[in-house]
Order: structure tokens, then C-alpha cells, then sequence
């Protein structure tokens, strides 16, 4: 089982405490965009190899949404952070 | 909930009826609706703050859960309500019922169904966490762990409780 840090919490808890939400910094755009973007906003997610930042629901605790940093290879969650702060950089991350 | 199913090592309880609130008030307003309803809202998540007969927990940055003595449930929603303060007060007494697990293998017996390093868990600590797939409460109080379970699963949550006691008997 994973051990997730909450950064709400601050407390690093079991991962049946939390829910995966999908990949993280997706802009919702203006709905007046053409279809092409409305359907890359909906479905095209960029599934790296490697450091992919989701969204995570500490949904059986204070039931926050917050963001982490999860190497998609190694499956360890590298870094959490709080829902509205900029994705931080990851030491030896390679470009996306 | 018939008669209290105690051991040698840990005791599972039904406690009676008692007034449960649901409080979301921003941390500006935290003290304001402490005050109006007689009772300490805790700074950090985690914490339990008591005065008298009442008591808080925190369960997020803008939530806690607040019990009191039954009857005064409609005092307390009267003097939130005449502060002003922009928060939320839902009264959940009937929503959910609480079970008090003692005794010296309280904490193994929790286990069963909790993935949370209890022992992480000191006196005057709680959260709302899970057990076997049902979202609980636990507060660690003095003489032990009280567990909030929403009414409809309250049967369920005690089957398990009392089937982990047995094995506890066997093995402790
Ligand atoms: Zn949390």
C-alpha cells in the first residue's frame, strides 16, 4: 500500500484513506473554444512514463483535493502539494 | 447494540444518543462560532478540544464535528444562528451513532479494519478515516476510542468489531 503525505493534514496515511482524481493543471477552457479543444480538454491526458502530476482526494480524511507528483514507473508519490500552488520541480525530471 | 460484548482485552459499547453537529466555518470565523456555541474549535486537523460536556473535533481546514449532551442540540443551532456568522451548522445527531472500543487491546482491535498507525494516535487525537470501507470518526479520548459510524452501517460496523474481538480473545 502506498503512503501518501496529505498536505492539508500534513500527516502521511495510508493510500484506502484517498482517491486518485485524474491528472492535475488541466484548464478548463472558455466553452466558446472549437471542438477540436473542447475535446482535448475532456479526453487527451498526457500519460507519461516517468513524473505525472494528479489529482488526489484525501477523500476518509479532511476530504481535500491536493495535487502529487507520482513517478508512473517506480509508482512512489515524489511530492504533494496543496491544490492552487504551481506544480514544483523534480531533481533529474527530463522534459514532457 | 443489545448487551456490551466485553473481554479480557477489549470492551465494544453502544453509547446513547447524544447531539452531533457539522460545523464549516472559515479559520477567520473559527473563534466566532466557537464562542457561539461554548465549546473550543482546535487549530491544527486532529485536534479535540473539550469544555465541559462538549466537545470539538477538527476534521479538515474548515470543518469540525462538535457533540454535545442531547438536549442541547436546539440551544446551540439557536445561538449559532442569532451570531451572523457566514458558516454552516447541519445538525447530524440522527445521522450518525457511536460505538466506545476500550480496554488494553483497544488499539489491535481497531486494527482489523483501520489501515492508520493507531498508536500514532495520542489521547485528545482524532480523525475521520476508514474502517473496512466505511468512512468513521475516531476519537481517542481518555479512557479510549469512540467510533461516529453514519446510523444504516452501525449493524455492520459492529459484526465486524465483535467478529475481530473473538479472534483477539483467541490470540491475545
Ligand atoms: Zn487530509
Amino acid at each position: 500500500m502506498l503512503l501518501i503525505h496529505c498536505p492539508y493534514c500534513d500527516e502521511t496515511l495510508p493510500e484506502a484513506e484517498f482517491t486518485y482524481a485524474g491528472e492535475a493543471h488541466i484548464v478548463r477552457p472558455d466553452p466558446s473554444v472549437s471542438d477540436e479543444t473542447w475535446r482535448d480538454f475532456l479526453y487527451i491526458r498526457s500519460n507519461p512514463k516517468g513524473p505525472h502530476a494528479e489529482r488526489w482526494r484525501h477523500a476518509h480524511g479532511c476530504a481535500r483535493y491536493f495535487n502529487a507528483i507520482r513517478d508512473t514507473v517506480s509508482d512512489r508519490v515524489l511530492v504533494t502539494y496543496k491544490a492552487g500552488e504551481p506544480r514544483p520541480a523534480i531533481a533529474g525530471e527530463h522534459g514532457q | 447494540m443489545d448487551e456490551p460484548v466485553k473481554t479480557m482485552s477489549t470492551t465494544v459499547e453502544a453509547l446513547p444518543a447524544r447531539a452531533r453537529f457539522s460545523l464549516r466555518a472559515t479559520e477567520a470565523d473559527a473563534a466566532a462560532a466557537g464562542e457561539a456555541l461554548a465549546v473550543p474549535l482546535g487549530a491544527t486537523i486532529g485536534e479535540i478540544a473539550v469544555a465541559g460536556d462538549r466537545r470539538s473535533l477538527r476534521l479538515g481546514p474548515d470543518e469540525w464535528v462538535v457533540v454535545a449532551p442531547l438536549e442541547d442540540a436546539a440551544p446551540m443551532a439557536g445561538a449559532f444562528a442569532a451570531s451572523g456568522i457566514a458558516g454552516s451548522l447541519v445538525e447530524i445527531s440522527n445521522r450518525e451513532v457511536s460505538f466506545a472500543v476500550s480496554g488494553p487491546a483497544a488499539e489491535d482491535l481497531l486494527a482489523h479494519g483501520c489501515p492508520r498507525d493507531l498508536s500514532r494516535m495520542a489521547p485528545g487525537r482524532g480523525a475521520r478515516t476508514v474502517f473496512d470501507g466505511l468512512s468513521v470518526v475516531l476519537w481517542h479520548v481518555e479512557d479510549g476510542f469512540e467510533v461516529d459510524v453514519w446510523r444504516s452501517y452501525a449493524p455492520f460496523l459492529e459484526a465486524l468489531l465483535t467478529a475481530a474481538q473473538r479472534e483477539l480473545a483467541v490470540t491475545v
